[in-house]
């Protein structure tokens, strides 16, 4: 195991320098530059930008930027955010961290109703109740959550002003009618995988041998359940635990930006369009990091959960 | 086949519900980016005022002024006097409560600088800085269009026009009670006149207006003295001296003047001289300001101002509509019928004299727009009433100037006019030398006429104008391909003049003195930064120059109106129409209405509206 976990880390510090270096060589080759921001500015003309791209180190060569921000990457420096009166990156992001942590974990949460959905579909195959979360499910992957989130608004928000727009400024109530619209709509697609992959998983293990002797032995139906048919169902749950553990904490820019959610995924597009590389990379950097994390421990988790693996040196 | 039914049901209610959803595509504007660099032209401070650009009434399309017109005299400098707010707030309302002003854009003013640099000088710093910085020598009045008197009480200019001299009035202090002195004058012109060449971005944004100044100097503690370098109209000379705002020169000269990391005044100001003072600030949440209880003016009916972004442009109006907030200074055009009809908001409709213009620019520096018979011929191959129903829903009026025609005592409506006839444009083409072969045009080289219309994707208008060219000068065998690129690619283009047409807007923020325009069409090395067309004609540059120092109006607006008679003959640009502005405010606010300028909040008017009385 020890083995595993050092050439695990290992090969994900390589992934994740690879991820940024292509981040980094995308961001720089994509047409434009910051000097957007001051098409409309009588007093910038050619020399102007042409100072302040001095200035930034944007005419410095290609790998003199690159090994620049590889090494403030490595010293935990992340620059100043142009777009954002040049406070330090790092201000910035942990500003728009805790939006976007609230709606991440809220959904997260609401996401992992799809499983005991899909115990319970699995459970009642073939009845009204896996006809009705199959067909949610089949809905729920077909329809695009930018389009449910504009629906949402203009009949729950708009016409019948049931839930506000935006960030809640009062106690927890107000909290959480501003949060639970928009962390319903993007825990969306975890919840239709969730229910997905355990209803799939929850009728194999159901046919397993070992079950029907647990009946014929005369086990209880709840101990069967709980023992038996949860645990091994939850194997592939435990991959997809992992694989959304990023989105905790990247954000979702399009729920963002139609719920008027400050959060991460907000700043990414402001910086994208700003062109401001610092907060760029620094996000990317962070999601890299987190999904790179989030596999690493799903794998792990995979082994603890399903003793029949064995992390071994090959 | 019970179940199977239930399918089909279901299946037809999704359906139902996806058509429905459908509708007009979410509309998009240019980036705040854009709007702030229009709101930058001829800014001096953070009262964000500028130049008039007449000293008579061009309000013939704004609402009700302050003062009735003709009921005040201006003093021998053209000067009025200053109106101090009311003490009670308008009948049916009450002092108290919180006003809350959400705007078009996603980000918020990101840093509070009184005299902000190109950066952060975007159209949400305006929103905020306007409350936050005030006691400027001079305020402009936004529904009269002439200056009055502010934190000066008193006005000598000398005989050659280049000296003006200001007393201030007694009285002046900051949010935390400490007096203003003229030292807090001098203070930050003289820091935000020093130009950083090496990095521009450590530059006032308005700093080419400071630099007309000679010297900016404290006589004694209540007297300003302003020298110009060169004689100057009266509107700008005003501007550049009179409109600066005083920062507390005992606090700020602790740390640098720029530098967020170094000077904690810029993102949470302490001490600030408007209205208003800081109360949070809270980085694209919200930006709360309360009442300044010190400020010389009076005290505004509401308690606190709360400034919002918007996601989206279409939430402003939503959330107003819906009582999340109270007003929104402007809204997508897509939502104006609704908001027209809705009886439960007050809606503002007016044509300001600045609004904002749309034009096509043409790249003169290749074929085919380096000829005068094709730019003649797409002018007049363009139905602008059409294209300006199409693109922007009728919402504006017909221009063919970069001057607006409120503006009247600089424009010019003798200017050629380019109607829309595609008769007249295809015999220009045939007088030219271009050939119809087929449904081809071809041009002297025998080659087919082919073109590229480029647009940032951001702004929808745009998108639709882009189309209507493509379909429109196909009628005259022209081949247009249309180019949309994403904002900063489309600023890439045009900067490296790797474009046919580009579509651009124009205007907007306060009103600039024509003097403000000059960088779009005089020649480039000679300060045309905004000249991306290639254009140059000698006879601008030298009206521009001569316009610009003229002290006499009359003499001035001849100069003007000849500008844009050349402008027309030259046609670099065709000019399509100027918008009309609109905001909606809550029914529970009252006194609310706009000026003769583009927003509803210049001139101080949020400290005059008040909630209604309960």
């Amino acid at each position: 195991m020890t083995h595993f976990i050092i050439r695990r880390i290992i090969q994900s510090l390589l992934l994740l320098w690879a991820v940024m270096t292509l981040s980094f060589i995308l961001t720089r080759i994509a047409p434009g530059g910051p000097e957007a921001i001051y098409f409309e500015n009588r007093n910038i003309g050619p020399e102007e930008i042409a100072a302040i791209r001095r200035a930034r180190g944007l005419d410095d060569p290609w790998f003199v930027q690159y090994f620049t921000w590889l090494w403030q990457t490595i010293t935990f420096d992340f620059g100043v955010a142009y777009s954002y009166a040049r406070r330090p990156v790092s201000e910035v992001i942990w500003t728009k961290l805790g939006p976007t942590f609230q709606l991440g974990l809220i959904s997260y949460l609401i996401g992992l109703i799809g499983i005991p959905l899909g115990i319970y579909a699995a459970r009642h195959r073939g009845k009204f109740g896996d006809n009705a979360v199959r067909i949610f499910t089949v809905v729920g992957s077909a329809v695009p959550t930018f389009w449910l989130g504009l629906v949402v608004i203009i009949i729950l928000v708009n016409t019948f002003k049931w839930f506000p727009q935006g960030q809640g400024e009062g106690g927890p109530l107000s909290w959480f009618v501003h949060i639970i619209i928009p962390a319903f709509i993007l825990s969306s697609g975890a919840m239709v995988a969730f229910t997905r992959f355990v209803r799939s998983e929850t009728i194999e293990t159901l046919s397993q041998d070992y079950v029907r002797t647990a009946k014929a032995k005369g086990i209880s139906e709840k101990q069967i359940r709980n023992w038996h048919v949860l645990r091994n169902s939850l194997i592939p749950v435990v991959t997809l635990l992992g694989a959304l553990l990023p989105t905790v904490v990247s954000g979702a820019a399009i729920i963002e930006a139609i719920f008027n959610w400050p959060g991460m995924g907000q700043l990414f597009i402001t910086a994208a369009a700003a062109r401001d590389y610092s907060i760029l990379m620094a996000i990317l950097l962070m999601g890299t990091f987190l999904t790179i994390l989030g596999t690493f421990l799903a794998d792990i988790a995979y082994g603890w959960v399903d003793p029949r693996i064995r992390y071994e040196r090959s | 086949m019970k179940k199977r039914l239930f399918h089909l049901i279901l299946l037809a209610v999704l359906v139902a519900s996806l058509l429905a959803a459908c509708g007009d595509s979410t509309p998009t504007t240019a980036p705040a980016t854009t709007a702030a660099g229009t709101t930058a032209a001829g800014a001096t401070s953070a009262a964000a005022t500028s130049a008039a650009s007449a000293t008579a009434a061009s309000a013939t399309t704004a609402a009700a002024t302050t003062v009735a017109a003709g009921s005040e005299k201006a003093d021998a400098n053209g000067i009025y006097p200053l109106i101090k707010y009311p003490v009670t707030p308008p009948q049916g309302a009450q002092k108290g409560g919180d006003l809350r002003q959400v705007s078009l854009t996603k980000q918020l003013a990101v840093s509070v600088h009184p005299y902000p640099n190109n950066v952060d000088y975007t159209a949400s710093w305006t929103d905020v800085a306007s409350y936050l910085f005030g006691s400027a020598l001079l305020d402009y009045d936004a529904f009269n269009l002439y200056w009055r008197y502010g934190a000066a009480e008193k006005l000598e200019v000398s005989s050659d026009n280049k000296t003006f001299t200001f007393t201030l009035r007694d009285g002046l202090k900051f949010s935390d009670g400490s007096p203003i002195t003229a030292e807090d004058f001098v203070y930050p012109v003289e820091q935000a006149s020093k130009d950083d060449k090496e990095n521009p971005d450590n530059n006032f944004v308005g700093i080419d207006n400071l630099q007309n100044i000679e010297k900016f100097v404290a006589k004694d503690s209540k007297t300003v003295v302003c020298t110009l370098k060169t004689q100057l109209p009266n509107n700008l000379a005003l501007s550049y001296c009179g409109a600066n705002t005083p920062i507390k020169k005992s606090l700020w000269s602790q740390y640098p003047f720029y530098g967020t990391d170094k000077n904690p005044e810029i993102l949470k100001p302490t001490v600030t001289s408007g209205p208003y003072k800081l109360k949070t600030f809270s980085l694209d949440e919200k930006i709360i300001l309360e009442t300044n209880p010190n400020y010389y003016k009076g005290q505004g009916f509401y308690n606190t101002l709360t400034f919002l972004p918007s996601a989206q442009p279409t939430n402003a109006y939503e959330s107003v509509k819906a009582g999340q907030n109270n007003y929104a200074d402007d809204i997508s055009p897509t939502q104006y019928n609704e908001a027209k009809a809705n009886q439960a908001v007050q809606f503002f409709e007016w044509t300001s004299a600045n609004g904002t213009y749309r034009y096509i620019e043409f790249n003169m520096t290749r074929a085919p727009f380096n000829d005068i018979a094709m730019r003649k011929a797409v002018a007049h191959a363009v139905d602008r009433a059409a294209l300006l129903k199409a693109s922007d829903n009728g919402l504006g009026a017909l221009s063919n100037s970069f001057i607006q025609a409120a503006n009247k005592t600089f424009y010019n409506p003798n200017v050629t006019n380019y109607a829309y006839d595609l008769n007249k444009a295809r015999q220009i083409l045939k007088d030219g030398g271009y050939t119809l072969d087929g449904d081809t045009l071809k041009g002297k080289d025998g080659k087919p006429v082919e073109f590229t219309v480029v647009y940032p994707t951001s702004s929808n208008p745009r998108k639709l104008q882009a189309t209507y060219l493509q379909q429109q000068l196909k009628q005259l065998g022209i081949k247009v391909n249309v180019d949309g690129q994403e904002f900063n690619a489309y600023v890439a283009k045009v900067n490296a003049l790797d474009y046919d047409i580009s579509l651009g807007a124009s205007g907007g923020g306060i009103p600039a003195d024509p003097d403000g325009s000059k960088s779009y069409f005089i020649t480039k090395d000679k300060g045309g930064t905004q000249n991306r067309k290639g254009y140059s004609n000698p006879k601008i540059d030298e009206l521009f120059d001569k316009a610009g120092t003229e002290p006499q109006t009359a003499k001035r607006a001849e100069y003007y109106k000849e500008i844009q008679q050349i402008l027309s003959d030259d046609l670099p640009v065709v000019f399509l129409y100027t918008l009309i502005d609109f905001s909606v405010t809550t029914k529970d606010v009252v006194g609310s209405k706009n000026n003769a300028l583009d927003r509803m909040y210049y001139d101080e008017q949020l400290s005059l509206w008040a909630p209604k009385t309960k």
